[in-house]
């Protein structure tokens, strides 16, 4: 087999070049080239080194087992090797390791390609139609079981509930108040804020939608009353469900 | 293809079934439990069935076995399709996250502190993500289901390599299916789970590269390569591989004195002493201290046991009003039964005959070690050791125990056909899943106090994202074991315990009130934040504890803890309440730390 023999599809020259390139784009531009089909990059030195260093007869087992053993056990130390280096780990460090291991292999690979060395196991697969079907069925149903359990998690009823809260300004400014609203429907929401020494302070809110956040400010402190201020907010659902919620703070300063 | 199409077909109906169990279950419907069962005997009935005949080439029963652990991984997977949702996969989360943010390993794990001195996995998950920008939790899953195809083809080419009958490999690869850790131990986004799959690779490229008299590369570096992974990955693994490629090469020099050469399998345990014990100078020495605690804590306990000091662990105990159902109890004991009368059969079986090659010692060995596993569930602290076992002692169970069941060699005693062998093989596994997952685990459902997996719903992960957002990273507080997972993985906070840091902080909140000593462990724990969830007062836990281990009576509760307990925080000079979500409230108890006392 020479190396331009590519036998009607992707050879193993381009293949290692494609890898190549794709890891060097990803090495010095430090973002994964492909998206999601990044992962390729990862299993392709598995499989080269498969292919590099093999015997000559290998059956599909041995070749699935050594490439995605290779492929894990390549993907554990480069990204150790790569955090331990003084870049620590991103896409550029783990691209580095990865180009080195595919270089070693792919030049292998290659060497060995061009000299004759290699030969494929072609397994014998008799299909019949009605094998065909029941492949296809059976598949079709594991599909579908896997949909009924990611649809029946995402329907999973879930509590309902308003989180409320409040936290000093992490540089100046007034103090905030939060609330966010988990209850799958509307709510109304009023809050009163009870300040030792000072007059009660109503805080109206008002609708919040489902999956919405509202974000307020305290009013300033008036007199030097001592003790904390509490915070009571009342909300009141669409579909009638109540929701008292609570804090006690330190005043503003 | 053989009867592999109609295999793929009753498995997918299987899955199918698993599914609607999964759906029914998240309602609390009844039926749900019968739906589960159904789905996993269409998962492993047909393939057992065509495993044990004598008809199929070696590819059809590979890829038999192939699909039998793809699609009992799917089980796990299907359970949560969304989200982690098991314990140690939030704990091995927040090792991935500070890796992802600092790109440096070993930053402490307040939930597992061995676990950020062996972040193989995480590093392999880390460097995936880098280069795929795709989401953690599917590649986790991705990860973990080629682990698991790893797993199903070493095991089967270990067994054919040994036993050089695909008949024998195809039964022994369902029988390890069998182990207590299968489902969902070894399925779960943990260091383990990957650890394994590496060790027996290596297993199996020793194996090769011994067969191959050490002149094939391929099998020599991948060998190489898995074992230097599996050492960064997991300790134990790692020590289990040490221990049995040191017994090989041992046994085969003083053996096997014949025409293959030797010296690959003595490289092979050379390079994993020099792995693990490199690792272990630089990075892992926590994991002598770790697996003394977890390992030897279990042997003291059962000595104990036996002297009569302290009272055996009752199995199969009823937990907060649920219990395994009686079906379940026997087929566990039978497994177990089955297993243990099985054991001199498969250990006689191997060594008649022939001279036995030292790699059937080696499992030979370890089969003897499985009676002595099984005498580790009767203690507390030995039960996680005995459960870990099973899935190494498990290789061994499952090779010897093929060749004793369908092997070439003629054997006494052995199930005279398929219709005696294959309900056996059934019970087998049955027990093996029972004894590994109690039923409120092995189907999703309504929420639980301190349940692990049906403890984690949208209150409290949303409490951990607020935590991420709106508080400073890793500021030390005190939550229950279901907050403190999500708030350390997802929130990026530092959950205090007695484990990380040796303060009983469980007792500052079951205490009733913040007296000194409650206060000394809030200061000396830099303390700013306790989580408190009301829901804690509703039941008594599932999973033994509130907290951790060290909490008034730890594993005993009877009564749910008090209510007035976790409200004492209310009107405490010094603590302001900060975030309330209805059963979630935070407080700040900075001030308390600040104070001078």
């Amino acid at each position: 087999m020479s190396l331009l023999d590519l036998r009607g599809r992707i050879g193993p020259p381009l293949l290692i070049s494609l890898t190549l390139g794709l890891l060097a784009i990803q090495l010095v531009t430090d973002q994964p080239p492909l998206g999601g089909l990044g992962l390729i990059l990862l299993l392709m030195p598995g499989f080269a080194v498969s292919q590099a260093l093999g015997p000559r007869l290998l059956g599909w087992p041995e070749v699935l087992l050594t490439t995605l053993g290779a492929a894990l056990a390549l993907a554990v130390l480069s990204g150790v090797i790569a955090a331990l280096s003084p870049r620590g780990l991103d896409a550029s460090s783990v691209a580095a390791v990865e180009i080195v291991a595919m270089a070693v292999a792919s030049t292998t690979w290659l060497v060995r390609l061009t000299g004759g060395d290699l030969r494929r196991v072609r397994p014998r697969i008799i299909v019949r139609p009605g094998s065909v079907l029941l492949l296809v069925a059976g598949l079709g149903l594991g599909t579908a079981g896997f949909i009924v359990a990611l649809r029946g998690e995402q329907s999973e009823a879930q509590t309902s509930f308003v989180q409320l809260w409040s936290l000093p300004p992490a540089s100046g400014g007034a103090q905030s108040l939060g609330l966010r609203n988990a209850t799958g429907v509307g709510i109304d929401c009023q809050a009163m804020i009870l300040r030792p020494g000072e007059p009660t302070y109503d805080l109206p809110i008002g609708a919040v939608a489902d999956g919405q956040s509202w974000l307020g400010q305290l009013p300033q402190r008036e007199g030097s009353g001592p003790g904390l201020w509490q915070i009571s907010v009342h909300c009141a659902g669409a579909d009638g469900s109540i929701f008292d919620r609570r804090l006690n703070v330190d005043p503003p300063a | 293809m053989g009867w592999l199409p109609r295999i793929v077909a009753a498995t997918g109906a299987g899955i199918l079934l698993l599914g609607f169990a999964d759906d029914q279950a998240r309602i609390d419907g009844a039926g749900a439990s019968l739906l589960f069962w159904a789905g996993i005997l269409l998962i492993v009935g047909p393939s057992t069935w065509r495993l044990a005949s004598r008809e199929p080439g070696r590819n059809e029963r590979i890829t038999i076995a192939l699909v039998l652990g793809l699609s009992l991984y799917l089980a796990k997977v299907m359970v949560n399709p969304l989200a982690f949702s098991l314990p140690d996969e939030f704990t091995h989360w927040r090792t991935l996250n500070d890796i992802l943010a600092s790109g440096r390993l070993f930053t402490p794990n307040p939930l597992l502190a061995i676990s950020a001195a062996y972040p193989g996995m995480e590093a392999a998950t880390a460097a995936a993500k880098v280069s795929s920008g795709f989401d953690v939790f599917p590649l986790a899953m991705i990860l973990m289901g080629a682990a698991r195809a790893v797993t199903m083809l070493s095991l089967f080419l270990i067994a054919a390599t040994i036993s050089g009958s695909a008949r024998v490999a195809g039964i022994a690869s369902m029988i390890y299916t069998a182990n207590v850790s299968f489902l969902p131990f070894d399925a779960m986004f943990s260091y383990e789970s990957l650890a394994l799959p590496l060790a027996f690779l290596a297993i199996w490229a020793v194996l090769s590269w011994h067969r191959h008299s050490g002149r094939s590369v391929l099998h020599g570096s991948l060998a190489l390569g898995a074992i230097a992974a599996t050492t960064v990955v997991h300790h134990l693994t790692a020590l289990g591989l040490v221990a049995m490629l040191v017994t090989w090469a041992v046994l085969s020099l003083v053996r096997d004195r014949g025409a293959k050469p030797r010296w690959p399998i003595v490289v092979a345990a050379g390079w994993a002493v020099a792995c693990t014990l490199v690792w272990f100078a630089t990075a892992g020495g926590l994991a002598i201290s770790y697996l003394e605690f977890v390992v030897l804590g279990g042997v003291d306990e059962l000595f104990a046991v036996l002297r009569g000091t302290t009272a055996a662990k009752q199995l199969f105990q009823p937990r907060a009003g649920v219990s395994a159902p009686l079906p379940e109890v026997v087929a566990a004991y039978a497994s177990v039964g089955l297993m243990l009368l099985a054991l001199p059969f498969m250990l006689l079986h191997a060594v008649r005959h022939r001279r036995p090659p030292a790699i059937v010692l080696v499992l030979g060995l370890a089969a003897l070690l499985y009676p002595a596993s099984l005498a580790l569930r009767f203690t507390v602290a030995g039960s996680e050791t005995s459960q870990r076992a099973s899935e190494f002692l498990f290789v061994a169970l499952g090779i010897l125990g093929a060749d004793w069941l369908v092997g070439s060699r003629p054997s006494l005693w052995r199930p005279p056909n398929r219709v005696v062998l294959v309900p056996l093989l059934l019970v087998l596994f049955a027990g093996g899943l029972v004894s590994g997952d109690p039923p409120q685990g092995r189907l999703p459902g309504p929420y639980h106090v301190a349940a692990e997996q049906r403890s984690i719903e949208a209150e409290g992960v949303d409490t951990a994202l607020w935590a991420l957002r709106e508080l400073d990273p890793n500021s030390y507080l005190i939550a229950d074991r279901t907050n403190a997972k999500l708030l350390a993985s997802i929130g990026g906070q530092y959950p205090v315990t007695s484990a990380n840091s040796h303060l009983g902080t469980a007792y500052v909140m079951f205490a009733p009130i913040i007296g000194r000593s409650e206060l000394d462990i809030i200061r000396r724990g830099a303390i700013h934040y306790v989580v408190v969830d009301l829901r804690l007062a509703r039941d008594v836990p599932i999973y033994k504890y509130y907290f951790e281990s060290a909490e008034p009576d730890g594993g005993q509760h009877t009564t749910p803890m008090p209510l007035a307990s976790l409200q004492k925080f209310d009107g405490l000079p010094g603590v302001t309440r900060i975030y309330d979500s209805g059963d979630i409230i935070i407080y700040d108890v900075s001030q308390l730390v600040d104070v001078t006392p």
